[in-house]
Formats: C-alpha cells, structure tokens, sequence
C-alpha cells in the first residue's frame, strides 16, 4: 500500500511536469496576456496534479521514513525519461539510461525497506 | 548568465526542500491517518504544534520551487538537477542522525541513496554544448 501510494504520489507529479511543459508551449507564439495565460487548461491541470501529488505524498510520508521515501522520488526521472522515449518519441542515449538503470537499481534496493 | 546566483538559488532551493521533506515528515507521523481525521476533527484532539509544522513544511516547499525556477534562468538545467540530487544526501543523513526522526542508518539504504544520486548525477551529466542556441541572441 506504501508503495501505491508512492507510486501515485510520482505519476501525479509527472503528470504535473507535463502538463506545465504543454501550458508553457501553448503560450509561445501567441502574444496573449497574462489573463489569457491563466486560462490555459493546461495550467490548472499541472497545479491539480501537483496539489494532489503533494497531499499523495503526505500520507506516504505518513507510512514511510523520509530517508528512504524521498529519494525513491528519484523515479520521476525513469518515468520521465519513458514518457519523452515513448511518447514523445526523443532519442534518449546510452549514457541517459545508464543513468535510469542506477536509478531503478537504487529506488529497488529503497523499496525493501518501505 | 550569472552562474553565482544560479548556484546560491539551487543550493537555497535544496536547503529549503530538504527542510520541507523532514518538516513534513515530522508532522505527519504526529498527525492522525485519513481514515481517523473525522473522529480528530470531531473531538477537537488534533496536535497544533503538528499541523502548524506541516503548513509551514509546505510553504518551504513551495518557496524552493520558487528559488527553483530562479536558479533555472542561471544554470543549466542538468547542472541544477544535479545539484538537487544533495537533497537527497541531505535528507537521509539527517533523518539518520536527528534522534527527532529514529530512522537508522543501514548499509542497503546507504547503497541506495548512493546508486540514487549517482544515477540522477548520471542522467543530467551529458556533455553539454560548446554554445547552447537558447543563449545566443
């Protein structure tokens, strides 16, 4: 249950990341104000999720030491990387993956003691 | 580019997440569980002190992202992740070593954090550019 939550806490998160990447880029190129900045959806998408990630992340702080938890946070930047190789279709190179693969190797070894 | 106070707003960024981390940790194992919090409400029995620690615990959160996105006008973005990945150093040592938390060290978490860090410091560590286009006019 720990882990689900922690797991939740981490793709809201990165759902957050994304949806601040799409708000940012929905405001280049046209010379719109700040009003019609604030009413990008893309905007309200990245604060609700990262609210709700936060309040997520509160109750696994509830269960899990901090020392072991927020480090484990860490597997943002593997589903990150996932989502910009998957999704977004950019080439990720090799030095980036061995990177991930410490990563998960880490947040694994982390794991057993949450 | 003013690679100084890039540098003092990632390391206050760092300082005040790390803070943040153990702030809400503090409260929230003081703070009773969801399914518990209408049986507190209703009894009026919810630890102040706790619930004052976590609003504050989230404003430093908060103000570090701030100081954040300050330092991301400065520094690159790799060279800033990798300065983030303290925080993690910092919040199990500290957590460790602080009686307030009894979380002892082990040498499996230790590895962990370790391969952590090394593998975020691995990630944003690609040689960068000689020029970066985004900073030419």
């Amino acid at each position: 249950m720990s882990l689900l939550l922690l797991l939740v806490a981490c793709l809201l998160t990165c759902l957050g990341q994304i949806a601040q990447k799409f708000a940012v880029e929905s405001w280049r190129g046209q010379p719109s104000g700040v009003l019609a900045k604030l009413l990008s959806p893309w905007l309200w998408l990245a604060l609700a999720s990262l609210g709700l990630g936060l309040l997520v992340w509160l109750l696994v702080l509830q269960r899990v030491e901090v020392g072991i938890a927020y480090p484990m946070l860490s597997l943002n930047f593997v589903l990150i990387t996932l989502i910009a190789r998957f999704v977004f279709h950019e080439t990720i190179d090799r030095r980036h993956w061995l990177g991930v693969a410490l990563v998960l190797a880490g947040v694994l070894l982390l794991s057993r003691h949450a | 580019m003013n690679r100084a106070l890039g540098f003092t707003f990632a390391m206050g960024s760092v300082l005040l997440v790390s803070a943040a981390q153990l702030g809400m940790r503090w409260s929230m194992t003081r703070l009773p569980a969801p399914a518990d919090w209408l049986a507190a409400l209703s009894s009026g029995q919810v630890d102040l002190l706790a619930l004052g620690v976590v609003l504050a615990a989230i404003l430093a959160y908060v103000l570090s992202m701030l100081c954040w996105l300050l330092a991301l006008r400065d520094l690159p973005l790799g060279r800033a992740y990798s300065l983030l990945s303290i925080s993690y150093a910092l919040v199990y040592l500290l957590a460790a070593a602080l009686p307030l938390f009894n979380e002892p060290f082990s040498l499996s978490k230790t590895l962990g954090v370790a391969l952590v860090i090394l593998g975020v410091i691995t990630i944003n560590s690609r040689p960068a550019p000689a020029t970066s286009p985004r900073n030419t006019p």
